[in-house]
């Protein structure tokens, strides 16, 4: 293979794999709710794979898996080779994952700890991990943190009830970015903000991306947005990944009849489109027996095989 | 400015103002506006949290807390809302005028039967009698999809999904075949999938029943696909109102071409997208001139000095913009806008309406 598409830079060099993953809350009760079935996907070095799906579909499970926040029930997380699960149990290991694997939170309202100082939220990680020797140090990171978010460092004093949606989302990345992390899960980082505020915010993490080289796994029920964002789009249905494809790929040619029915609901902002859009229905649980086939160079899509 | 002039006028707001009077001051939520609503016909409110939206929906229902103060007038129909006694208020409440909130369990009480709670409307307003009430709930549940009915309507709000909740406060709304519906972001909370099939819902009732509605929501989407026409707001005022080809094709507002520029999706292929930089006003913001101005990339010394009224763009085309000031400069809107100036050029010649029928 001579051109590097963005899947073979996944096989080439995946930061991240997701292998089989099983997630079963309340196993073996009568409410056992299998939230994600069988999970597998890579992210390359310096890629944003999106993720998308509706409420329940399983994919803030995934991320929270893929964060070491959640022990998967069976199936694996590699990351940059290493199972996640081993990582996160070995105090030392784990100090480094947690540094280099950071969080940002969909509710800016409810992620900040209002009791404390801006400085002191975007410090914590720093403080936990006795990071900084120096008071002077702390404070430079912080202002640095502050800065590269578009925040002036004299807020750090401020409580966060003082912000608005969009800063105190910047004040969640800051918190993140100080921990200089190579890989940022971010759960519907967006869809708490005014609409005014979220391109701001998503132009935000673009360019942070670039500067720091970081890789992200993009969740969110916004398609418009995450195609905007991502190089490559898994969409999930219940706890299923039902198809995977190149992000332009994925809205110009969509193979899975789910992921076909989830872009004709979504709506477009223009209304000679609107006017005359026929959605499509989809109401069918894929089976046990399917699996994700590729139909073209990267686009795998989940198929009856057997 | 009435957008279809030979329909009956159901609503009509003029120089609504609500302020809510608190520890911290006086906060200014609705700053003068008006519109008329024709019977039929939807006109979706834009605008961000804060931006008086959903305020000027519930001073028409008379459920603003007691430290609200209302000024203005709307008229439903013949009958003056503005300091209508709570009585009268509740006779009107439910019967000609309804509303459908973000979050269905905020209207649905959890403790009731969700067939008593579609009833009570119904027998409060003397639309069915005792006897033949369940047979009207029935209907009404099969009306707004859901299936088995007969055995649904006994059964509590939290058995059902978030989609069916809000399908029942619908029922519950359109019980008594209202004029008007005021909706306030009733799909926000649903996916997109779910979304899709209330607002075909919403669509279906609107054109049986002839029911005009006010469709309260910040996504574009949805209004590019129910509006006839859309109203714009910003810090307590409309700054642009106009149909809704009028609003996405020929926008004249910086704040409407902030709003449309920023989607992306929208032809838009750079790693950037359009962003309106600051955030709006807080609530005790002291506003001097436009209150736009401190984000308006176009703004000129009178945006900071003085608000600029709704200056005509065509008979049914407004927005509060100095820019369109007979004095004003020419600039030129953001490529993206432009792009959709050309496109409304493209299907309607500008200042009339072409008639497909």
């Amino acid at each position: 293979m001579s051109d590097i598409t963005p899947h073979t830079a996944a096989l080439i060099s995946p930061i991240l794999e997701v292998i089989g993953l099983e997630q079963v809350f309340n196993a073996g009760k009568r409410d056992e709710v299998r939230a994600v079935r069988d999970v597998s996907f890579h992210i390359a070095t310096g890629e944003t794979f999106g993720l998308v799906g509706e409420s329940g579909s399983g994919k803030t499970t995934v991320g929270r898996i893929v964060a070491g926040l959640l022990q998967p029930s069976a199936g694996m997380v590699r990351y940059r080779g290493e199972d996640v699960n081993q990582l996160v149990r070995n105090r030392r290991t784990a100090r480094g994952f947690h540094r280099e694997v950071q969080l940002v939170f969909q509710d800016p309202y409810a992620s900040l700890d209002a009791r404390m100082k801006v400085r002191d939220i975007v410090a914590e990680g720093l403080d936990i991990n006795q990071l900084t020797r120096t008071r002077s140090e702390r404070d430079e990171r912080v202002a640095a943190a502050l800065r590269s978010v578009g925040l002036a460092p004299e807020l750090g004093t401020r409580y966060p009830h003082e912000f608005s949606g969009g800063q105190r989302q910047r004040i969640g990345i800051a918190r993140a970015l100080i921990m200089e992390p190579r890989f940022v899960v971010c759960d519907e980082p967006i869809s708490a903000l005014d609409v005014s505020v979220q391109a701001q915010v998503v132009n935000l993490l673009v360019d942070l991306k670039m500067e720091h080289a970081l890789t992200y796994l993009f969740i969110a029920h916004n398609l418009a947005m995450v195609r905007h964002v991502s190089d490559r789009i898994g969409v999930m249905h219940l706890g299923q990944l039902v198809e995977v494809a190149p992000a332009d790929e994925l809205y110009g040619d969509p193979r899975h009849p789910y992921t076909r029915a989830l872009l004709s609901a979504e709506p477009v902002p223009e209304p000679s489109v609107e006017r005359t859009r026929i959605r499509l229905e989809y109401d069918e649980v894929t089976s046990e027996n399917d699996d994700l086939v590729e139909v073209s160079p990267g686009h795998w899509v989940r198929e009856r095989t057997s | 400015m009435s957008g279809q002039s030979e329909a009956e006028t159901v609503l009509s707001v003029a120089d609504l103002r609500v302020d809510f009077t608190t520890q911290a001051g006086v906060v200014h939520a609705v700053r003068g506006i008006s519109f008329d609503l024709a019977a039929g016909e939807v006109l979706a409110v834009v605008g961000e949290s804060g931006s008086g939206k959903s305020v000027s929906a519930r001073a028409a229902l008379g459920l603003l807390p007691g430290n609200a103060t209302v000024d203005g007038s709307i008229l439903l129909g013949t009958e003056q809302l503005v300091g209508l006694s709570e009585q009268r208020l509740r006779r009107i409440r439910g019967n000609d005028i309804t509303m459908v909130f973000q979050d269905p369990m905020t209207c649905l009480d959890p403790t009731m039967s969700v067939g008593n709670q579609i009833a009570e409307p119904l027998l409060l307003h003397k639309v069915a009698t005792r006897r033949d009430v369940s047979a009207s709930v029935v209907e009404l549940l099969t009306r707004v999809g859901i299936e088995n009915p007969e055995r649904r309507r006994k059964q509590y709000p939290h058995m059902f999904s978030g989609g069916q909740r809000q399908r029942i406060a619908i029922a519950i709304a359109i019980a008594c075949r209202p004029r008007v519906l005021l909706a306030d972001e009733p799909t926000t909370a649903l996916d997109v999938r779910v979304q899709a099939q209330i607002l075909s819902l919403l669509g279906e009732l609107r054109r049986e029943n002839a029911m005009a509605m006010v469709f309260i929501t910040h996504d574009l989407g949805v209004v590019a696909g129910i509006a006839d026409r859309v109203a714009v707001m910003y810090a307590g005022r409309i700054v642009e109102i106009g149909t809704t080809d009028e609003v996405f094709y020929h926008p004249q507002h910086p704040y409407t071409w902030g709003l449309l520029g920023s989607l992306p999706g929208s032809g838009q292929t750079a790693a950037q997208l359009y962003a309106i930089p600051g955030a709006p006003p807080g609530p005790y913001a002291q506003i001097h001139g436009d209150a736009f101005a401190p984000r308006n990339p176009y703004a000129q010394r009178i945006d900071w000095e003085q608000e600029p009224p709704l200056f005509p763009v065509s008979a049914t085309h407004y927005a509060a913009t100095w820019l369109l000031a007979p004095d004003a400069p020419t600039v030129n809107p953001p490529p993206e806008i432009a792009k959709r100036w050309r496109k409304y050029a493209e299907f309607t010649p500008l200042g009339t309406k072409v008639d497909v029928s």
